[in-house]
């Protein structure tokens, strides 16, 4: 009976270190959940990746700020008149509203632009997965964001995505996050190019995806603008 | 007949178990996002979850249940070599959809 039990027990323990995650976890929510909004919108991709990001990213923003809205495309370019809206609501009613535009290569600080600069003081955080939109970076800083995390090239950025979210949301600052995010898919990558017997170059999926912070790489969850 | 046999049943049967979740990663994104959103995001995030996680529990009780009969009325040498090509390949799926679970449910 014992072994039936220790063994998937052990087994887990495997999975656990394996994806880079603490065998005991021990997180509390970050103060200030009540001050601080955020937004998520997922591209138009095949439904296995809209459905698992949706998973993954849904709760967290729930759990870790105080309002949270996810919107996710069914064609390229919609629903921005609800992303508009939502923003609006978040940038009045919140000091602190991150946005995490889960997108291929994107042009959603269009979207942003118009709104009053007075609003748009209160974005804090934006995390852009998309392909060559690190130099959005100092746009989205004009705009009044505090920190901006985009990749340079064809990036790999699900990955970086899985680690930055929930050291972030876990109180790491963005630097210690990103650091985290990093180290962990080049971590990822070596593991694919063993398993595809070299055949995968992790040096050139790295250069292309490594993320950088511009602005105010200190920031943590609790922080307001 | 079965019930002689059951023992040696149930663990590659833990095993085929395993179809079921990966059927279910098929087709569940399509039917909540196939030819427009038929289905809501929170109803869909939901009924993911749960789903997922019965999956998980279902498949490391069927192991595990698998390995107790085999440890216990088999002798070993026929209940390791069929709890390390049947069960351990089962729990380890199974573990990793939990895992999947409790990092949905920002638990971990």
């Amino acid at each position: 009976m014992a072994l039936s039990l220790i063994l998937p027990c052990l087994l887990y323990a495997a999975i656990v270190v394996s994806a880079g995650d603490r065998l005991f976890p021990c997180y509390k929510i970050p103060p200030g959940r009540e001050h601080r909004a955020a937004l998520a919108i997922r591209d138009d991709v095949i439904p296995f990746f809209k459905w698992g990001t949706l998973l993954f990213t849904k709760r967290h923003l729930r759990k870790f700020y105080g309002a949270s809205w996810y919107f996710t495309q069914a064609r390229r370019g919609d629903g921005e008149a609800e992303f508009v809206a939502a923003l609006t609501e978040a940038l009045e009613h919140y000091p602190a509203v991150d946005l995490y535009l889960l997108a291929h290569t994107n042009k959603y600080i269009t979207w942003v632009e118009p709104l009053p600069e007075t609003l748009r003081r209160r974005l804090r955080f934006v995390y852009n997965t998309g392909c060559h939109n690190k130099g959005q970076g100092e746009d989205w800083l004009a705009l009044g964001a505090d920190a901006y995390i985009g990749h340079p090239g064809e990036s790999q950025s699900p990955f970086f995505y899985f680690f930055l979210l929930r050291h972030w949301l876990h109180g790491a600052t963005l630097a210690e996050a990103m650091e985290t995010g990093n180290r962990g898919m080049e971590t990822k990558f070596r593991q694919v190019e063993r398993f595809s017997g070299g055949r995968y170059d992790a040096g050139q999926a790295l250069r292309e995806s490594v993320a950088s912070c511009q602005g105010n790489d200190g920031l943590r969850l609790e922080d307001l603008p | 007949m079965i019930r002689n046999y059951g023992r040696f049943l149930l663990a590659p049967a833990a095993l085929f178990f395993q179809v079921v979740p990966a059927l279910f990663l098929y087709f569940v994104p399509g039917l909540v996002y196939a030819a427009g959103h038929t289905v809501v995001e929170t109803r869909a995030w939901t009924g993911s979850i749960t789903g997922l996680a019965c999956l998980a529990l279902a498949g490391l009780v069927l192991a595990s249940t698998a390995s107790y009969r085999l440890l216990t009325h088999s002798r070993a040498v026929i209940a390791w070599p069929m709890i390390l090509f049947f069960c351990v390949p089962s729990w380890l799926l199974s573990v990793f959809y939990l895992h999947a679970v409790l990092i949905f449910l920002a638990w971990v």
